[in-house]
């Protein structure tokens, strides 16, 4: 898939466990482990709006479009 | 209020559970009963009440499949393939009741010379309402189908 959710490098940044990440969100871990490895079909904006909140940074800096290499 | 339905919801099955048997048993009786008072019916005895035992034993059948159903609405499982296993089950018990009935009509008009008269009008309600009652059983089965899929699909948004 093309958009790519970058997870890792802002909970890098903010030190914060994906455990204290997942309780503060309000998501299981699985779903965070999930959201990590690109398995997640689509993400509710009540999610995204939580996640930002949490993680005080924008859409953008978390999930990022990339081209599909041509097939 | 949906537990309050559905605890009284069973307690309606089971009591029609336990009216159905007894209707099993009350329908060979009178049956019998048929055969001493007419002589000339009496080979039609077993294989009518036969066909009554079976026919209620769909509906009986049909009250177990409802009362699985319930359970999976209980537990939050209803949206599963489990679910559609049990609307088949459903489908295919209208579906024998009907075809017992109609086939005992059938039998009636073409051998039995009292049968006569209003019997082609039941058998015509008994065709096209047993028909009507699988259809509908289908068109729902779709439906549940689709919403299983809805929550498939749901279960990937995080």
């Amino acid at each position: 898939m093309a958009v790519i959710v970058e997870l890792d490098i802002m909970l890098a940044r903010r030190k914060m466990s994906v455990n204290d990440f997942a309780n503060a969100v309000g998501i299981t871990p699985s779903n965070v482990a999930v959201l990590k490895n690109g398995r997640a079909k689509a993400i509710r904006f009540v999610t995204l709006d939580a996640i930002c909140r949490v993680l005080e940074c924008q859409p953008g800096d978390i999930v990022r479009w990339t081209a599909d290499p041509p097939a | 209020m949906s537990m309050l339905a559905s605890r009284l919801l069973r307690v309606a099955l089971v009591v029609l559970l336990l009216g159905s048997v007894f209707a099993q048993v009350l329908v060979s009786a009178y049956a019998s009963e048929v055969g001493r008072r007419f002589p000339e019916v009496a080979g039609l005895v077993v294989p009518y009440s036969a066909a009554a035992i079976l026919f209620i034993g769909c509906a009986q059948v049909a009250l177990l499949v409802i009362w699985g159903l319930l359970s999976l609405v209980d537990s939050g499982a209803i949206f599963t393939h489990r679910a559609l296993r049990r609307v088949d089950a459903l489908v295919a018990c209208a579906a024998v009741a009907t075809v017992l009935s109609a086939g005992v009509m059938i039998h009636m008009l073409a051998f039995v010379p009292e049968g006569g008269g209003p019997m082609v009008y039941y058998l015509a309600a008994c065709i096209t309402g047993g028909l009507a009652s699988v259809l509908l059983g289908v068109v729902m089965r779709g439906l549940l189908q689709s919403a299983i899929a809805n929550r498939a699909e749901l279960d990937g948004v995080i």
